[in-house]
């Protein structure tokens, strides 16, 4: 797990968790936040892990992968809106499981679930959170 | 009563009548003829020499009555001549007096008991002594030359004794002779009498036998008679006729056991009748084509299916050659081969098991059959007998079938792809965006590398979004369907297996339930892949039920697979098709995860894991809902449940 850094900024910045099991690509999107200015990341790339990192890091927002080698996203959802203090953290479901295509034409919510189709722009995350962001 | 009896104590009764008859008749003849000859005998040696002796008197007295007739016209006198004529007058008067005296006392002997007889005899003593001492005295008188008034007195008085004696002789033979006559007479009429009787014993005999024949003719031959008729008319085919049981006898036992024999061959005819009626019912009902050809290779059977599937007619095909109809060209030579192969060794490697093969029909147009030959050995000749299936639809939904799974498969294999594409490509896609954005490096040629990476990430996207949509399903293609004609078409293609392992399908199908919105398809490999998995789940056989029913949702909740209240609106109307096995049913830690892709208990075994969850996509797709329970009894049960209307 890696830590985000905490800045000194006067306006309390939007706390984002990024949970995904590629590296890569949760070090990209951390580098892309960060640089923006108002967003504090927390990386995990371990779907166990995912609990414990938010209860100490209280997100504004999840971005949760699908499809990971020890759990599955839904199964991580489903623990933390059972969990007292985490159930009304708004969970974006961040895959390759769906295309850009499916997604815009449900308008981002598919079975009742917020949905970004990878591979996703900057732009793209920043409206999300900004749309969905408690 | 006589009807009761046995025959050989009819004939016995019968023949002793007869007999009996004949034999008094015969007593009546013998003692008639005794009778006869008693009355004979009586008139022959009793009356005979009686009368006899009577003739003779008669006669004896007669002469005397000559004698002395002779007396009054003689010369008595007395000549020169030695001797007299009255002397010897006299002496031959004596001698005929002594006649008849003789018969006298021989008719004596035989009537010396009757009184008048005897008075009969005493009087003609008595005229005869008269009539002798008159004529005697009338003798002298002529020798001695008496005068003629004493003389003509004393012939007076032997002339009146004369004639006495000449009566009562008559009398008596006129008496006798009239006894003769009445005995005479009285022996006739016994001979009338036996005569009589004799014949009217004949006639009563001849009638009695008659009768008696008769009798044993309508008790014995005319049963026969009609036994022969019945069994004549049951030769000839008209098996209710039964003899007729009248009497107790050997011919209505004859005929009892003749009726059960007649019973027990109409029984097995008629159930040898109904046997073949069903079998050929069998046979013309069979969804199969039935053919079956003698060792000649010559067609002797051709069923109603076969008329159907070859378009050749049962009177046309029968007395043919399978070469001739239904083989074509290019499997001739084998066919003969394998034929006279068989004949040969008895052995023949396409008998005794399903194979597909090609045949022609009346068109001359080739298609593809399943065939079935069973040989058939008798005693003395051997029988092949095929069932025949005409294959082309399945055929033809098998290719639909592999064309819609392998569709199936490159989408599976399209999304996996894609999945594993994207996630780097998302790596990409950021490092770009921040190294456009944030990265610091005077080489003038950066920012042409970024949006040149930019673009071949863009590209990249596009190419594994076609191949997303190569393998997403094509477009539905929605008509309205009957499910159960779908499902027909499903059990169709997997006839082979589920009759190989044995499973017997129930179909209870909903009638009129309302025709459904599908893609036909996709449906059908639906069916297929459920009906698969069911048939799997019994490897050693069992039943499939089928159900298609029509309902109303009143109640949410579901084990495993779609939420029905996610779905569909309570109270809306659906189509439910169950389909439920026999079998061992689904472990419970397995139950959960059954419509996951690529998760499979058969790994290794041909399961690709894909069959459910490409089950259940084609059902959302459908905007349906699919799951699948355990049933208490056993086995378990998946349940699809699509929109009507």
């Amino acid at each position: 797990m890696k830590q985000g850094q905490m800045g000194n900024v006067p306006m309390a910045k939007k706390k984002i968790l990024l949970v995904d099991d590629e590296a890569g690509f949760t070090r990209a999107v951390r580098l892309n936040l960060e640089a923006e200015g108002n967003y504090e990341v927390m990386v995990v790339n371990e779907g166990a892990q995912v609990l414990e990192a938010a209860r100490l890091f209280q997100p504004n927002l999840i971005f949760l992968d699908l499809v990971m080698p020890d759990i599955e996203g839904s199964e991580v959802a489903r623990h933390i809106r059972n969990d007292g203090e985490l159930k009304n953290t708004p969970i974006v479901f961040l895959t390759a499981t769906v295309t850009s295509a499916e997604v815009k034409a449900h308008e981002g919510i598919i079975g009742g679930e917020i949905f970004i189709a990878k591979p996703v722009t900057v732009q793209e995350v920043i409206k999300c959170i900004e749309e969905h962001a408690k | 009563m006589f009807q009761d009896l046995k025959i050989h104590v009819k004939l016995l009764i019968g023949f002793g009548l007869v007999t009996l008859c004949v034999g008094f008749s015969g007593l009546a003849g013998v003692f008639g003829t005794r009778e006869i000859a008693d009355a004979f005998h009586t008139v022959a040696s009793g009356k005979a020499p009686e009368l006899q002796a009577l003739l003779e008197i008669k006669s004896a007295a007669h002469e005397i009555e000559a004698q002395t007739t002779a007396f009054e016209y003689s010369d008595m006198r007395s000549t020169v001549t030695e001797g007299t004529p009255g002397a010897e007058k006299k002496f031959l008067l004596l001698e005929k007096v002594e006649k008849l005296e003789k018969w006298m006392s021989r008719y004596e002997q035989y009537e010396s008991n009757t009184p008048a007889h005897a008075d009969f005899l005493e009087e003609v003593r008595e005229v005869k002594d008269q009539l002798v001492v008159a004529a005697l005295e009338f003798v002298r008188f002529r020798e001695q030359g008496i005068i003629e008034a004493q003389l003509l007195a004393q012939k007076k008085k032997f002339e009146s004794a004369r004639t006495r004696l000449q009566e009562v002789v008559q009398e008596v033979v006129d008496e006798e002779l009239q006894d003769f006559h009445n005995h005479l007479r009285a022996a006739n009429k016994i001979v009338e009498r036996t005569m009589k009787i004799s014949l009217a014993a004949t006639v009563f005999t001849l009638v009695f036998a008659l009768w008696i024949g008769i009798v044993l003719f309508t008790s014995v031959a005319t049963p026969i008679l009609k036994l022969r008729n019945v069994i004549s008319a049951i030769a000839e085919g008209k098996l209710g006729q039964r003899a007729e049981v009248g009497s107790k006898d050997e011919i209505g036992e004859l005929s009892r056991s003749f009726n059960t024999m007649a019973d027990w061959i109409q029984r097995e005819i008629e159930n040898r009748r109904n046997e073949e009626k069903k079998n050929r019912l069998i046979l013309e009902t069979a969804n199969d084509a039935f053919v079956a050809v003698d060792s000649e290779n010559l067609i002797v059977d051709w069923n109603r299916q076969a008329e159907k599937i070859f378009g050749w007619k049962r009177e046309e095909a029968v007395g043919r050659t399978l070469v001739e109809l239904i083989i074509p060209a290019q499997y001739r030579e084998a066919h003969k081969k394998g034929f006279e192969r068989y004949l040969a060794t008895g052995e023949g490697p396409v008998l005794n098991k399903r194979v597909e093969l090609s045949a022609l029909n009346v068109k001359g147009e080739e298609f593809p059959i399943e065939i079935t030959i069973w040989p058939v050995r008798t005693d003395k000749t051997v029988f092949f007998n095929a069932f025949i299936q005409d294959i082309t639809e399945r055929k033809r939904l098998e290719s639909v079938l592999l064309r819609s799974e392998k569709m199936a498969m490159v989408g599976q294999l399209a999304f996996g792809v894609a999945h594993e594409v994207k996630n780097p490509l998302a790596v990409l896609v950021q490092g770009v965006d921040y190294l456009k954005q944030h990265g610091k490096s005077s080489d003038k040629n950066v920012p042409q590398l970024l949006s040149d990476m930019t673009r071949a990430v863009e590209r990249a996207d596009y190419v594994v979004r076609g191949l997303l949509e190569l393998g997403r399903p094509t477009a539905l293609d929605l008509k309205p369907e009957k499910l159960g004609v779908i499902i027909e078409s499903a059990l169709l293609l997997l006839k082979r297996q589920l009759d190989t392992s044995q499973i017997h399908v129930v179909k209870n199908f909903k009638a009129n339930l309302p025709k459904v919105s599908v893609d036909r398809g996709k449906m059908l490999g639906l069916f297929v892949n459920l009906l698969s998995n069911a048939a799997e789940a019994m490897p050693s056989g069992g039943s499939i039920t089928i159900t298609t029913a029509l309902q109303k949702l009143t109640e949410a909740g579901s084990q495993v697979g779609d939420r029905k209240e996610d779905v569909f609106k309570m109270g809306q109307e659906v189509a439910v098709i169950g389909v439920e096995d026999t079998g061992s049913g689904i472990p419970e830690d397995v139950l959960p995860h059954i419509f996951d892709p690529f998760f499979t208990t058969k790994r290794g075994k041909g399961g690709t894991g894909l069959g459910l969850s490409v089950a259940r996509n084609i059902v959302q797709i459908h905007r349906g809902t699919i799951e699948i329970t355990n049933r208490k009894e056993g086995g378990a049960r998946v349940t699809v449940l699509l929109p009507v209307g």
